[in-house]
């Protein structure tokens, strides 16, 4: 797959490719999303519904996660270093992250409905294993991406299947606190 | 009397959809408010003659922090202005205090069941008249909620301590409250305060409408108490803004 920025240019962003169509129970494995240099990582995860996301935070000073996404609104309170808070994400969608006190901080959780998703490797190339036969569309989503880029897929069983997908890639939106506010810009001040 | 008549039965804040009742409400861990209240409770008196008829306002305003997701301390302190018809009105600092509150589940809006139960204790020292003078307080909290419909109930005894005296008072009150449109909500309430032990001149019963409203970090609550009993009115406004 291709991903491009806003300036045209080809981009070596994180990507997560999924498909929709059916359903599947989640699995086993845990998920973080640490806190760490002022920056979620990762900022973009997929899970399935029903999943938990554990987010600790890594840096020596405290942090606000929260979300005011529909599908899973959240507020995780300040926490220090060495804490971590746990959530569940029942239902599907696309959930925004942010921190209430860095507002550079910014991640996205996909809650898929199935487990059939994957991350975009270095060189393009994705593979999503265990697609069960049938039609089904495919997604591809980066942060910043303008729109999800979206393909279709018919699947044969013991065949391998083929989609290219091409997404864009915009500027970082700007976001609210959880008060619904813009953030205070507060002035840098040089000592001499 | 009039000292007894000053040291309020009840004095719930936090935040809350109403004017009078608690509710199950916490702050988020490591949140931080400034939470307020001024009440009036304008008593007939028994026996309607002006010396039973004693107007009291109160404000309450306490900095409150959240210990962790479901439990809440606050630190208020209460002015009072007290005057009974046709005495000496009195203005007061009248106590301050520390006030607990824990929420027996979640507080995550996904999470959280329909029914939550909390606890509140408070005690609060009055700092007029005798100096071993306390107010302990503890309530149960229930609220239901569904949909656009919240309701609550409370159950709680305070004393009114000293060497002097031990009097204990029940309050108990329930409470419905309706979202409208842009977090703004309305419904109704009443309270019932009775004299356990001590005299029954600080006695009421009132049920009214109430309002609630909240935007960004700022959240109030009102309600309008009518007397059914003893009482003429008691009107009350909380207020809290987030940090």
């Amino acid at each position: 797959m291709t991903i491009t920025d806003a300036d045209g240019k080809a981009s070596n962003a994180d990507a997560i490719i999924y498909v929709v169509g059916f359903k599947e129970p989640p699995g086993t494995s845990s998920t973080q999303v640490a806190q760490r240099d002022r920056k979620f990582v990762p900022d973009l995860v997929a899970i399935t519904v029903g999943e938990h996301i554990t987010f600790p935070n890594g840096d020596p000073f405290l942090h606000n996660v929260f979300s005011q996404s529909t599908t899973r609104k959240f507020d995780l309170g300040s926490f220090k270093r060495g804490d971590a808070k746990d959530k569940d994400f029942p239902d599907p969608g696309v959930v925004d992250v942010y921190c209430n006190i860095h507002p550079e901080m910014a991640a996205t959780i996909l809650v898929l409905p199935n487990r059939r998703h994957t991350r975009r490797k270095p060189d393009g190339t994705y593979a999503i294993e265990g697609v069960p036969p049938g039609r089904w569309q495919v997604f591809a989503y980066a942060r910043r991406a303008t729109m999800p880029a979206v393909g279709w897929v018919t699947v044969v069983a013991g065949q391998d299947a083929t989609v290219d997908l091409v997404l864009k890639r915009g500027t970082e939106p700007d976001h609210l606190n959880k008060y619904g506010e813009k953030y205070k810009e507060y002035a840098t001040t040089t000592y001499h | 009397m009039v000292l007894v008549m000053a040291v309020p039965a009840t004095a719930n804040a936090g935040r809350t959809f109403y004017g009078w009742l608690q509710d199950t409400q916490v702050m988020p861990e490591r949140g931080a408010e400034i939470q307020t209240f001024i009440s009036e409770e304008n008593f007939q008196g028994p026996d309607g003659t002006p010396s039973t008829k004693d107007h009291n306002t109160t404000w309450w305003l306490a900095p409150a922090i959240g210990i962790n997701d479901q439990l809440e301390l606050s630190l208020p302190v209460q002015f009072d202005w007290d005057y009974v018809e046709g005495g000496t009105p009195h203005t007061n600092f009248l106590s301050y205090g520390a006030q607990l509150k824990y929420r027996f589940v979640t507080a995550d809006p996904v999470d959280a069941p329909d029914f939550v139960p909390a606890i509140r204790a408070t005690i609060d020292r009055v700092v007029i008249g005798t100096r071993d003078h306390w107010v302990p307080e503890v309530d149960l909290i229930g609220s239901y909620q569904t949909g656009i419909f919240h309701s609550v109930v409370n159950a709680g005894v305070v004393g009114d301590v000293s060497p002097n005296a031990q009097d204990f008072e029940l309050h108990a009150g329930g409470g419905v409250s309706i979202e409208t449109i842009a977090d703004l909500r309305i419904g109704a309430e009443g309270l019932v305060e009775v004299a356990l032990k001590g005299g029954s001149a600080g006695d009421w019963i009132g049920v009214g409408p109430n309002i609630a409203w909240s935007h960004g970090r700022s959240w109030l609550s009102a309600s309008y108490l009518i007397g059914v009993y003893q009482i003429r009115d008691a009107p009350k406004l909380n207020w809290g803004i987030a940090f």
